[in-house]
């Protein structure tokens, strides 16, 4: 009976020590994203272009259409803290300011990300070979195009 | 017992040899071949002969394939009896050959007497009148009546069973609907064995004639009624004319290329160089097939017409493909005869073009390599490919890339865009409009653009909307977001200047005083303002100093508000690459924002700046606030000094 009082005791004592631990964990800070992005494509016969801008807090909104002024953006989405992660995390690894990409035609993609020290801007053609368009930098267009895909 | 082990093992083998032979695969006939010595039959020949015997077997049914030699005596081949005489050789050598009753099983194809004196006899090899369609021997005599000569791909004589499971109108209806829409008329069957990869198939060759298909034959297993495979009977590659079914629904003539299969590809142009695999001076289409993963163009392949009768009417993709294929055509004859110009390169490059581009995209463009169309989604835009004059467009961008090479920003993009939809216009005259086929279907009477009347019909500064004159020229930053500052949008000023011009010469002569402004005078960075002076020089060039073609220019570029000088420049304004710059961004916890910017030319002023910046309060996650930045504008007039 005494075994059994010892054995409940330091059930209750070690459940107690956990549920704190995670108390402290659910308090863990709002990731943020590094940088404000910006991205889309368009222009050809119709001049129409399509972009996205994420801004820091993972607030998604979008544009459509010719404009004639800086862009009308509407608010569509916002991202969930595993995609502003998902998206941080990539850009540590794989920081993108390495490159150079500024090709002009017709009908372009393009991609900005901001922060408090520099704008990195890069746009390629809609082309089939793109040849000159780095690795990374489809990489994480295409994580982009995946994570807003539903919007 | 060690009898009774042997036995169980025999038995076990017979069992297994029962099972092999039960499990044959389905369509494929059980075709026992007859079991000649050929070792016997060899050695006799040998012993028979007055000379060498040189023997190549085929080793899968040790018969021989090609044997040469003196076979026979002289005299043992008359002309008169020639067939009797050779089917009784084959019989006494029946060992060798492995063909039981010649007069049976072989049917003379052919015969000829060739310069020297030889004569050679082509047989078809056959079983209870079916046809084996592999099988075929040649015998070779001399004029002295010796064999000299047996040689052919055939078989030792086949036993098998020879009623089909399917009937001949069974047979031909399954070819049908292989073909699909594929009329027919004339069909022929016939029952064959085949032989592929050493398993016989009986089946039914369905002729079925077309006009550009004469010998088109589908082969059908006569057993399970499966398609064994298709010859389109062509043994030629090059250039016919076909038809298909445009955007509009009418039936077109297109020049085709058959290569294995019937392209798009067209060779009738003065720019072809053959061989068409080099590809040189074509043009042909791809489908993109509507693939939205990756860049669009993963799935992108060459069209062919899948049925092989010549004729693109076979599903309703096919349709863009036939307006692209045939638009692009009228606009390579519109450039060679109006401008002399031998492809957008004017060395005959090739035209390709993609379908279908992802899915109800709304666009069309040149992307360096090809002119992509749209589907579009049928409420903006029907698809892309069905108008003459987005195809002209698209194809005067590559012209342009390839001559003055207009960088793609502010005035310089500006004239890109108005170069395109200048030479759209002389190629489609039938109005002003641009785009008005294709833009919002349910709509009558409206368009994309207007070059006579930029202003379209619509309210200040919307879509549609244009400014057509210097003091409406919409000030935007080069940036994506502003249409690198308004190609799209300034475009509209040349335009009016141009229809002006055309409306007062013609738009032939416009045109051609246009042409060789983009291809002698402008540069890549060229302003509205070298516009006018490269075209009012070309007039002056074409039509003579003080001409009325050159004053008409002058007078149609003074009345849209481009001068020979003192234009209104745009220049961008560069945020200062300092912290901070214009963004909202956080930085160690907190947030900021500040516009900052400077003119990159110290020969500039900037006068009635103003900058508009609104948004709204947002709380973070971590208790801090952020500003949302939903819009900022910025105008002014820089003037250089």
């Amino acid at each position: 009976m005494k075994k059994l009082k010892y054995f409940l005791f330091s059930f209750i004592i070690l459940f107690a020590f956990q549920s704190c631990a995670g108390s402290k964990n659910s308090q863990k800070a709002t990731q943020h994203l590094k940088y404000n992005i910006v991205y889309g494509s368009g222009g050809g016969f119709t001049g129409v272009r399509t972009g996205k801008f994420i801004d820091s807090l993972g607030v998604v909104s979008k544009w459509e259409g010719i404009t004639f002024s800086k862009a009308k953006r509407v608010k569509i989405d916002s991202l969930s803290q595993l995609q502003i992660k998902k998206i941080n995390d990539y850009l540590i690894k794989n920081p993108l300011d390495i490159y150079t990409l500024n090709e002009s035609g017709n009908s372009t993609v393009f991609l900005t990300l901001t922060n408090s020290k520099n704008e990195t801007k890069f746009s390629w053609k809609e082309n089939e070979s793109s040849s000159k368009l780095p690795a990374k930098i489809k990489e994480f267009y295409q994580l982009l195009l995946d994570i807003s895909k539903n919007n | 017992m060690k009898k009774t082990i042997y036995t169980f093992f025999f038995c076990l083998y017979s069992l297994t040899l029962i099972v092999a032979s039960n499990g044959i695969k389905e369509g494929i006939i059980k075709v026992i071949p007859f079991k000649n010595n050929s070792q016997i039959g060899f050695e006799n020949l040998q012993l028979n002969a007055k000379s060498n015997i040189e023997i190549v077997w085929n080793d899968n049914y040790a018969i021989p394939s090609f044997l040469t030699g003196n076979l026979t005596s002289p005299g043992f081949v008359h002309e008169q009896t020639m067939q009797r005489d050779i089917f009784s050789y084959l019989s006494a050598n029946k060992e060798l050959f492995g063909i039981v009753n010649p007069d049976k099983e072989l049917e003379l194809l052919s015969s000829y007497k060739d310069e020297l004196g030889q004569t050679h006899a082509k047989f078809q090899q056959k079983i209870n009148n079916v046809k084996i369609f592999k099988g075929q021997l040649i015998v070779h005599f001399q004029e002295d009546g010796k064999i000299i000569g047996v040689n052919g791909k055939y078989y030792p004589t086949l036993k098998f069973n020879d009623i089909p499971n399917i009937t001949e109108n069974e047979a031909m209806n399954l070819a049908k609907n292989f073909l699909q829409n594929y009329s027919l008329s004339n069909v022929q069957t016939e029952l064959l064995l085949i032989e592929r990869n050493l398993s016989f198939y009986l089946c039914y060759a369905v002729k079925v004639p077309s006009k550009f298909y004469p010998n088109m034959k589908v082969y059908v297993n006569a057993e399970n009624g499966e398609i064994i495979y298709k010859d389109d009977g062509i043994r030629f590659d090059g250039p016919i004319t076909g038809s298909g079914i445009d955007l509009k629904g009418q039936m077109r003539a297109v020049p085709l290329y058959i290569l294995g299969h019937a392209y798009l590809i067209n060779t009738t142009l003065p720019m072809y160089i053959p061989p068409v695999d080099s590809l040189k001076g074509i043009i042909t289409v791809y489908d993109a097939k509507n693939d939205t993963s990756g860049n669009g163009y993963q799935s992108a392949e060459l069209i062919y017409d899948p049925n092989g009768d010549g004729i693109f009417n076979d599903n309703e993709n096919q349709k863009a493909a036939i307006s692209a294929y045939l638009f692009v055509q009228d606009a390579y004859n519109f450039f060679k005869t109006n401008f002399n110009r031998n492809s957008y390169d004017d060395a005959g490059h090739s035209m390709i073009n993609v379908v279908h581009y992802k899915q109800s995209y709304n666009n069309a463009f040149w992307n360096g390599a090809s002119m992509t169309y749209g589907d579009g989604d049928n409420e903006q835009f029907s698809n892309l490919a069905g108008a003459y004059d987005v195809i002209v467009h698209e194809l005067t961008h590559a012209v342009t890339e390839r001559t003055a090479n207009l960088i793609y920003e502010n005035q310089p993009g500006a004239l890109n865009e108005s170069m395109s939809d200048c030479f759209a216009s002389v190629a489609d005259s039938s109005s002003w409009l641009i785009g008005e086929e294709v833009y919002t279907p349910s709509i009558a009477n409206d368009a994309l653009r207007n070059m006579l009347n930029p202003h379209n019909n619509a309210a200040s500064q919307t879509t549609g909307w244009q400014p057509e004159h210097m003091n409406e020229f919409v000030m935007l930053q080069n940036t994506e977001e502003e249409d690198h500052g308004g190609v799209h949008v300034n475009s509209g000023i040349p335009n009016r200047a141009f229809a002006l011009t055309a409306e007062s010469l013609s738009r032939k002569k416009a045109g051609k005083i246009w042409y060789r402004a983009l291809t002698t005078y402008l540069t890549n960075n060229s302003s509205f303002s070298d516009a006018r002076n490269a075209c009012i020089n070309s007039a002056k060039d074409l039509y003579g100093d003080n001409s009325n073609e050159m004053n008409v220019v002058k007078n149609a570029f003074e009345t849209v508000g481009i001068t020979g000088t003192g234009n209104i420049q745009t220049i961008d304004l560069v945020y200062d690459d300092g912290n901070p710059t214009t963004y909202v961004y956080e930085e160690s916890g907190n947030y900021e924002l500040a516009v900052k910017f400077s003119i990159p030319s110290p020969n500039v002023t900037l006068t009635k700046c103003q900058i508009y910046i609104s948004g709204e309060v947002k709380q973070g996650g971590n208790g801090g606030f952020s500003l949302v930045l939903i819009a900022q504008e910025m105008t002014g007039i820089l003037t250089n000094i």
